[in-house]
């Protein structure tokens, strides 16, 4: 098997803001009737949310993102899944990726557990033969025992993350990014969850997690990188980035 | 992935939409599911929601219009049947892109394959409306025969296909211009009454040949004509498989020049 890896090279991204006019077809008609030399981009405002940055993960790393809120943590992370495409620079992943940065994403509240497994299992790209072979797997991981068959809008947001982190970890994605909203649930499962990512880690895979807090840094995490304003300012051990 | 031409992503996608059928149609049937949850007749809600509509029609409007024959009912049936396929499928077409944004933004799975989820939503309420064509056939002793049922389903999967790349044009238009999504639903009312449903061509006698011009009297005549037992409409079969071209082709090209862009619109 190919070692995964990731990538970056020199990567911008900016991020255009569509303010309400732009988004009417009134104006667009407007602007095309009239002609007279305006900008297609009127009105859009760019967000430069990457900033030429270079990046190389390989196997058994565990990077943790730090950085204020819009330094463009999550940015990164859906730049590396290719969810966002860069404006300039290059990014090359290898390896299957499995992102859970939006815990609620397809989540239907009014299904049960058991459902939202095979709902959230179907989005992440897998048949229902997969998921069913690994359904008793998932749901032990979770430790939701019986609460399995009631509505996920009767779970706590610790009992959502657990749900979700383990249909996520269940087929051994070989890159995982991760936000940290997804395991901030509760001390003792993350505990359980650090386990597996050593484990995971250790066997080939690539964890990347973008958090605030030092604590689950020191659990999850091997290697720091620090992000400002879309660039990387330090990167090295935990300990020196805080 | 920058240097692959936009075409040809988009057809990859197309490709892959289809290969994931298993996703779209697992979650579409989920979603009806889960819409009549905890009710007892569940999806039959709908049917007999169209019942009693066509009911109504059936016997206000027919006397008024003096046009209770007994074809009349089962002519009526199949167009609203057909029209409620058609006009939700398109309403919520365009706002696909609007409505699946967290999904849209979260994973990097074909985008056309939520459209299709959409599409194969509108399928399952058709497939319990249908139902109701059943006791109003019988009642009247409509009998389209093998064949006509046979060309009728040809011309539901043609309807199938130009829905569906309508709803990826409007998708794509949707979730760049929010004004797309409220002027279909306009739009569509108008439509309506400009197409023979709940009034027949015959009824604009020596005008009738403006239909001809209504591109949704095309559409709704492959089903209903082979259903109700009529000669097959060949000129409405050419009609509407010359729009799902069209319409196909502009899809696929306006969703390859917004496919890149089209998570920063959400």
């Amino acid at each position: 098997m190919n070692d995964p890896s990731v990538i970056l090279e020199s990567v911008t991204l900016d991020l255009p803001v569509y303010d309400r006019m732009s988004f009417s077809l009134k104006s667009n008609l407007i602007r095309g009737l009239v002609g007279s030399g305006l900008k297609e981009d009127k009105g859009v405002t760019f967000i430069r949310a990457l900033d030429g940055l270079s990046l190389t993960v390989r196997r058994g790393e565990r990077v943790g993102l730090v950085g204020h809120n819009g330094a463009g943590k999550t940015t990164l992370l859906k730049t590396i899944a290719g969810i966002y495409e860069p404006t300039l620079g290059s990014v090359r992943t290898r390896g299957q990726i499995t992102t859970l940065i939006d815990i609620a994403m397809g989540m239907n509240p009014e299904a049960t557990g058991y459902e939202n497994i095979i709902i959230r299992g179907l989005h992440l790209g897998h048949s229902l033969s997969e998921i069913q072979d690994r359904m008793d797997h998932i749901i032990a991981f979770s430790e939701l025992g019986d609460y399995i068959g009631l509505p996920v809008r009767t779970y706590s947001m610790g009992m959502i993350s657990r749900l979700f982190f383990s249909v996520s970890t269940a087929f051994e994605p070989d890159i995982l990014l991760l936000d940290e909203g997804i395991i901030a649930g509760d001390p003792a499962f993350n505990e359980k969850a650090s386990h597996y990512l050593l484990d995971y880690t250790g066997r080939a895979g690539i964890v990347i997690l973008a958090s605030h807090s030092k604590a689950l840094m020191h659990l999850f995490c091997n290697k720091g990188i620090k992000l400002n304003q879309g660039k990387i300012v330090a990167q090295g051990e935990i300990e020196e980035l805080f | 992935m920058a240097h692959v031409a936009p075409l040809r992503s988009a057809i990859a996608d197309l490709i892959e939409a289809w290969r994931r059928r298993h996703l779209w149609m697992a979650l579409g049937t989920f979603d009806i599911k889960h819409r009549y949850k905890r009710s007892i007749i569940g999806p039959f809600w709908m049917t007999l929601n169209l019942a009693a509509l066509i009911l109504g029609i059936g016997l206000i409007y027919g006397s008024v219009l003096n046009a209770i024959h007994s074809s009349y009912v089962p002519y009526l049936a199949v167009g609203i049947v057909l029209w409620t396929f058609i006009s939700s499928t398109l309403i919520e077409g365009a706002s696909v892109f609007i409505f699946e944004a967290s999904l849209l933004k979260g994973t990097t799975l074909s985008k056309i394959a939520y459209v299709f989820r959409s599409v194969w939503r509108s399928l399952w309420v058709l497939a319990h409306n249908l139902l109701i064509l059943l006791p109003i056939f019988l009642f009247y002793r409509v009998y389209p025969g093998i064949g006509g049922m046979l060309i009728a389903a040809a011309g539901l999967v043609l309807i199938t296909l130009l829905l569906a790349a309508s709803s990826l044009l409007l998708a794509v238009l949707g979730a760049r211009f929010r004004d797309v999504p409220p002027a279909v639903t306009a739009l569509i009312q108008p439509i309506f009454f400009a197409t023979p449903i709940i009034w027949e061509a015959e009824a604009l006698h020596e005008h009738r040949w403006i239909m001809d011009y209504n591109p949704m009297y095309h559409v709704i005549e492959t089903v209903r004509a082979p259903l109700l037992g009529q000669t097959v409409p060949l000129t409405s079969f050419a009609v509407t498989a010359g729009m799902t071209a069209i319409v196909a082709l502009l899809a696929i090209g306006v969703y390859a020049k917004a496919r890149r862009k089209l998570v920063f619109w959400l």
